[in-house]
């Protein structure tokens, strides 16, 4: 029992106090703020926040102890100091009658109720508090004496503020646990949430998005994606997001782009998410996680400008050997065979290192978009065979067998020749060099695409080499990326070859697709889109021809 | 018959040397200019029948030489080959942009062996 009692001017009497006058204008932030403090009050914290509030309630009480009793977990979680019974403790830890007339903790009512009592304990007021998880909590209030009249109408205060919370919880966006969990979700997260409907207006808008965009939720929700997005590429993927799946039954999508903030700011976000779609497929909203990548890019370009620029260094010294170890060819005559042997030797190693930065630098203009593709109208078959001529020589050296057939129908597509003989000579020639006995076989498919009817054309290059074992297929279009049993073959490469390639292909409206088993050998199957006869003539003028 | 002179502007002393060295054999007189403006002054003084230019040069980088020697009507018709170790010889940028401003050909030096090189200016020059 306190010596001292006072009202001390604690928030939390300011704001029952204030709750108190209906027409306060903060009445509402007042609320919002005990709102917090109680929705906050999940699991561990509950037993925070209930020693706080009891320390509270303590100290605004003229008379009693507070006794805070976790139903649940069946043990006591505030206990005003003064109380020094310990037979009180053990009863309600006890779930035993605490009263002699019988009444049981179970079945302490909602609400206030005053209890008379045998002493020690000469009143109980009980309040069940129901926070938003399923936990109870009993706050007992215990008395010497009867409890005074202003202390009553307090404490039946306190519970109308407990029940006006729990309408509140109820009311709004509280309900059930799956939505706290989605509002703390999207809150607490840290990155960016945002959910597009169906015409890209902004439903969902999370603090972090504000973060990286300047835009408020309160200033975001509502409008439509373009007046907060402000998507700087050329290309606006995120219109394309609705539009380019809407025929296909693809849902997930994931993309890098450029976007101005609300103070003017240039950013690199990233985006990946989903289409959420009814019963009959048509897409009704879209989420995505938003993630400011822009470090990530300033270092990426820093990286690759490095690269550039010692890739370009490299080449003059390359250049002034290959040149001179051509000029020694070229006068070989007086040289021995040894000697010439090993001057053969190292104009072979320049010329893969001339290779190699070839490689590294398309790599970095693929990676900086600033690599032009100069699409034409051509015969997907005629650039085939004509790197098949070139390689055929090539697999008959190493004792492989070679076939190509030719398909019966037309394989017109649109796509940039050079860059396309460079995608099919890599792909043949990695058949070629992970290959050691067999063969390799190249081959055409045509189909139409099931949703939108495209048709399409398809190479299959078949070799029975090495292959990729399961858990290395993924990485195998990556850049830097090479499988150990490529590594074991001591074939030269810097695991950049596939990346090109596969890069190339995307750039031109394509796909590729590989099978592979280990020792049985590798499947790579090339798609492109067959150039519609309206496609075609547009671009006539610039046919291609061998 | 006097060698037909070609200037090769270049400021990498390693090149300067190979492409002297490839040349010395072939009926050509080969001059260098380590600058852009060194190299006009050469064009103005002793009209090269073929100019190699290079295009990262200190000072004006060789788009500018190459402008300026198709601005001048004296040079107009100077055929300028750009090397370069910048870039690709594909569809690259800079390619177009050397080829519009009337460069006749666009050639990554690692790409090329001297000898490579020699016949391209031959046949260059023979076409002219």
């Amino acid at each position: 029992m306190k010596s001292t009692k006072s009202r001390p001017s604690q928030l939390w009497e300011q704001w029952l106090a204030r709750l108190h006058g209906i027409d306060d204008p903060q009445k509402d932030y007042y609320r919002l703020e005990l709102l917090q403090l109680l929705t906050h009050s999940s699991g561990a914290d509950t037993a925070r926040f209930c020693s706080r509030f009891g320390t509270i309630l303590c100290h605004s009480l003229h008379s009693g102890s507070v006794v805070i009793f976790d139903k649940k977990n069946n043990r006591i979680i505030y206990k005003d100091p003064s109380i020094s019974d310990r037979s009180l403790e053990k009863k309600i830890s006890a779930r035993l009658p605490i009263s002699t007339e019988g009444i049981s903790i179970r079945q302490f009512p909602r609400g206030v109720k005053i209890y008379s009592q045998q002493p020690p304990i000469k009143s109980i007021c009980s309040l069940k508090m129901n926070f938003i998880s399923d936990e109870e909590i009993f706050l007992i209030v215990t008395s010497p004496e009867s409890i005074p009249g202003e202390d009553r109408q307090f404490l039946h205060f306190v519970a109308g503020v407990f029940r006006l919370f729990e309408k509140q919880l109820s009311t709004e966006r509280m309900l059930s646990q799956e939505q706290r969990l989605l509002t703390l979700l999207t809150q607490h997260i840290n990155e960016g949430l945002v959910l597009f409907s169906k015409d890209l207006a902004v439903k969902i808008w999370n603090r972090p998005l504000q973060r990286i965009t300047g835009y408020s939720p309160k200033e975001a929700i509502g409008k439509n994606y373009q007046e907060i997005i402000r998507v700087l590429d050329k290309s606006d993927w995120l219109s394309n997001i609705t539009s380019s799946y809407k025929d296909s039954d693809q849902s997930g999508f994931i993309f890098d782009g450029k976007i101005l903030t609300k103070a003017k700011q240039t950013k690199w976000i990233s985006v990946s998410g989903s289409l959420l779609r009814d019963g009959s497929g048509e897409i009704e909203q879209a989420i995505a996680l938003v993630r400011d990548i822009s470090k990530e890019k300033a270092l990426e370009q820093r990286k690759n400008e490095f690269i550039s620029i010692a890739t370009h260094e490299l080449r003059t010294p390359i250049t002034a050997i290959k040149g001179y170890l051509s000029l020694l060819q070229s006068h070989a005559e007086q040289l021995s065979d040894k000697q010439k042997m090993y001057l053969n030797n190292a104009y072979s190693a320049t010329e893969r290192l001339v290779g190699l930065a070839e490689d590294l630098l398309q790599v970095i203009r693929l990676d900086e978009d600033r690599m032009k593709f100069n699409l034409q109208v051509v015969q997907l078959t005629k650039i085939v065979e004509k790197v098949s001529i070139d390689f055929s020589e090539k697999a008959r050296r190493k004792g492989l067998e070679f076939q190509l057939t030719l398909p019966p129908f037309d394989t017109t597509i649109v796509a940039d020749p050079i860059r396309l003989e460079q995608v099919f000579a890599n792909l043949i020639d990695n058949a070629i060099k992970y290959t050691t006995k067999g063969s390799i076989s190249i081959a055409f498919e045509h189909f139409s695409e099931k949703v939108t009817k495209e048709d399409k054309v398809t190479v299959v290059i078949k070799d029975t080499g090495i292959g990729i074992d399961s858990k290395d297929l993924d990485g195998v279009f990556e850049k830097f990326n090479r499988s150990d049993r490529a590594a074991n073959m001591r074939e030269p490469g810097a695991g950049l070859g596939l990346y090109i390639v596969k890069s190339f292909i995307e750039k031109q409206q394509g796909k590729i697709a590989l099978k592979s088993r280990p020792r049985k050998g590798s499947t790579f199957a090339v798609t492109f889109p067959i150039a519609e006869v309206k496609m075609r003539s547009n671009i006539q003028g610039n046919q291609y021809n061998y | 018959m006097t060698k037909k002179k070609i200037l090769l502007v270049e400021d990498e002393p390693l090149l300067i040397g190979l492409y002297k060295e490839a040349f010395s054999e072939e009926p050509y007189s080969m001059s260098v200019a380590e600058s852009g403006t060194d190299a006009l002054v050469q064009v103005n003084n002793n009209k090269p029948d073929l100019i190699l230019l290079d295009i990262l040069l200190p000072g004006m980088n060789g788009f500018e030489v190459l402008r300026k020697i198709k601005a001048s009507s004296k040079s107009r018709d100077i055929p300028v080959i750009v090397l370069t170790n910048l870039g690709s010889e594909e569809t690259d940028k800079d390619r177009q942009l050397a080829l519009s401003l009337g460069a006749i050909d666009y050639l990554v030096k690692s790409y090329h062996t001297p000898e490579e090189m020699i016949k391209i200016v031959r046949s260059r020059l023979s076409s002219k």
